[in-house]
């Protein structure tokens, strides 16, 4: 299965994105003060799934709301995510417990696309702040296909480091940075990105998901470099599958949802990243770093 | 960015709407990809002869919580969005990104009173759309179907815009989902004495899909509105009755159209151009130019030389009673 088979072609696969598969959570973790991680059996997603695509998780009574897919256990068609508590729909889903029923649509969306060759060089995967799920799912991916990964993980203090130990124990060097100092180097993400790259620069690609200016700064720091750069967006989804148009972030009508959320981010300078995203009622508002509710 | 393929210019299938002249007949409904620029400049880019925004109110609305939309049998689905949208005045900016395009816009227009339609609709008059569309008619928004199923308050808003607007936009009326096809009747000509220009044929039929695992509807909003495939007969009638009424303004048909094929259908059950919604789920954005292709073959082949020859040609019969 290659990662990047275009969806929209292919409506049998669209079907699955259309209806969800309804199933006990199996399983809660809380792996930081503020996230807990999912995991379901929902044996069509976990066989199809590719790193970067997500899912439409359906809190009966709640909402629906997009969640990343943070790893799959393929043999035994299991599927995780992890949500951190930022309002109503999320907070439930914390309310929820082992046994209760919860919805997954998808997998939706285009996932990363890893290099075809191992030898050009290691791969450089950035995870700020909430943005650890799709990492993670992204390293382990890339590791088990013999990639050698480096991971540059950033939160705002060391508690709130998500994956830590999946990260340290499938890359082969993790570089760690918390806004305060409480574990690696003091600085965001990027920091420690710019630490791996000072030590050798010769990435064959680079994979990054957190907040959107953490993703901004990180494409300007790549820019000095000749590493492509994949970065997964979050946009305000209504429908996932690419109807409503609620997550277009360009005049040509790019949907974070179906052409996304993973972007090369050289084809993202004429859009929204960066810049503008919508709320509920579809009004664009300004990036504002300090909005952004995962910091690192 | 993409690969879709580009619409080529067919000058048979060139259309008008009463005083809105479109390249082809296919225009992209409401609610589907109309909620940015973007979305509706790339309808156009891939074929559609118009674009109908997302239906726009005077004040913001979050629309329902989730799920919106659930897929069904064939390609048929449900949602309920519960139309969210930003009002009006933040909505403007979106709308005059396509006009500058010169691409031909409609406006969907939704108020909580006739004047509160009017002022929107008038709005979108300033912003440079072609013809506003009154959403008389959306299922899961409860007082908007109510009100699209009764005449005198459809005249009543109908009227006001008409006046406030000052005839500089063309109104049209968009009538509910509904197989009460008298009532319908009935609305459309309340509508068409008050002042309407064209009748858009149908909404999306209220309906419930339900989840046994869950034990609940599939749908946050509880019920939701059905489209595609499934309300293809249901709407294509309407289009029939509405012709045989005698409507002396133009109808647009809508309601499960995939192919050339279905558009042709509603040509000839009395439609002058159709709109695509769950389409575009269905056979990508292309679906535009693909159908006018599709109606380009079938025009070739029976040598028609227009497609407006093919409105209403379907053989007379009569309806046993
Ligand atoms: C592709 C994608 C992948 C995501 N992956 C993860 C993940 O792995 N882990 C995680 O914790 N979060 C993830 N998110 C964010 C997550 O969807 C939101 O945190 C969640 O929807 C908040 O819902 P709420 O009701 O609790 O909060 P609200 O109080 O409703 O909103 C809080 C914030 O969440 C955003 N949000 C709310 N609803 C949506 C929606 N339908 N679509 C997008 N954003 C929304 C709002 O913009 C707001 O900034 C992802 C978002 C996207 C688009
Ligand atoms: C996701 C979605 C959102 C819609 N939103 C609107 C809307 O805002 N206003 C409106 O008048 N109709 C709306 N509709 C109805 C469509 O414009 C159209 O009337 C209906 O879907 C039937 O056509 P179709 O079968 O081609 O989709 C929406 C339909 C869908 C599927
Ligand atoms: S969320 Fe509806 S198009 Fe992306």
């Amino acid at each position: 299965m290659t990662p990047n088979k275009t969806v929209k072609k292919n409506p049998a696969k669209l079907a699955h994105g259309l209806r969800p598969f309804v199933k006990p959570i199996q399983q809660i973790r809380q792996v930081t003060p503020r996230t807990k991680a999912f995991t379901l059996k929902a044996t069509n997603i976990a066989r199809t799934a590719v790193p970067g695509q997500f899912v439409m998780v359906w809190i009966p009574g709640f909402d629906e709301i997009p969640m990343s897919i943070s790893a799959v256990q393929n043999s035994l068609g299991i599927v995780e995510f992890a949500a951190a508590k930022v309002g109503e729909a999320t907070a439930a889903l914390h309310r929820m417990k082992e046994g209760d029923l919860i919805g997954l649509r998808g997998p939706l969306g285009q996932g990363f696309k890893f290099p075809r060759s191992i030898d050009k060089g290691p791969l450089l995967c950035v995870a700020g702040g909430c943005g650890s799920p799709p990492i993670a799912f992204a390293t382990e991916w890339a590791v088990r296909k013999g990639h050698e990964v480096h991971v540059a993980l950033g939160a705002t203090t060391r508690s709130d480091l998500l994956f830590q130990e999946r990260f340290e124990e499938q890359a082969q060097k993790v570089i760690i940075a918390t806004d305060d100092g409480s574990d690696g180097i003091q600085g965001t993400s990027v920091n420690a990105a710019a630490f791996h790259l000072d030590i050798d620069p010769r990435y064959s690609a680079c994979l990054a998901c957190g907040p959107e200016g953490m993703l901004t700064s990180l494409a300007e720091l790549l820019s000095n470099y000749p590493i492509p750069l994949q970065v997964s967006l979050e946009r305000y989804m209504k429908c996932g599958i690419g109807l409503c148009g609620h997550c277009i972030i360009d005049n040509h009508g790019t949907r974070v949802c179906l052409e996304g959320p993973v972007f090369d981010a050289k084809i993202l300078r004429q859009t929204d990243f960066g810049q503008w995203k919508r709320d509920s009622t579809g009004k664009r508002l300004p990036i504002d770093a300090s909005d952004e509710s995962c910091e690192g | 960015m993409t690969s879709e393929t580009e619409a080529k210019p067919d000058s048979r299938l060139k259309v008008k709407i009463g005083t809105v002249e479109l390249e082809n007949p296919t225009i992209l409904a409401s609610g589907v990809l109309g909620v940015a620029a973007g979305g509706l400049i790339s309808a156009s880019n891939f074929g559609a002869g118009a674009v109908v925004t997302k239906t726009v109110g005077w004040k913001p609305r979050s629309g329902h919580p989730g799920p919106r939309v659930v897929g069904l049998h064939g390609d048929s689905m449900m949602n309920a969005m519960g139309i969210p949208n930003p009002g009006i005045r933040d909505y403007i900016p979106e709308i005059k990104a396509v006009v500058k395009q010169e691409i031909p816009v409609i406006g969907s227009a939704l108020g909580t009173s006739p004047k509160e339609f009017a002022r929107v609709a008038t709005h979108l008059a300033k912003a440079g759309v072609s013809a506003v569309e009154l959403n008389i008619s959306c299922p899961h928004v409860g007082s908007l179907y109510l009100l699209g199923m009764d005449p005198d308050a459809v005249a009543e808003v109908v009227s006001e815009v008409v006046e406030q607007t000052e005839k500089q936009v063309p109104i049209w009326v968009k009538l509910p989902g509904s197989t009460d096809y008298p009532r319908l009747i009935q609305v459309a000509k309340a509508a068409q004495t008050a002042g309407a220009a064209a009748l858009v044929a149908l909404n999306t039929l209220p309906a419930l899909a339900i989840d046994v695992d869950a034990r609940r509807p599939l749908l946050g909003a509880g019920i939701g509105g059905l489209s595609g495939p499934a309300i293809k007969p249901i709407a294509l009638r309407a289009v029939w009755e509405l012709h045989n009424a005698g409507m002396n303004i133009p109808i647009i048909g809508v309601g499960g159209i995939l192919t050339g094929q279905d558009a042709i259908e509603y040509l000839l059950a009395g439609a002058t151009a159709v709109e695509i919604g769950t389409g575009v789920l269905t056979r990508g954005r292309a679906i535009f130019s693909k159908v006018c292709n599709e109606i380009g073959v079938y025009l070739t082949e029976y040598n028609i030389k227009h497609v407006s020859e093919l409105t209403g040609q379907m053989a007379k019969f009569e309806v046993n009673s």
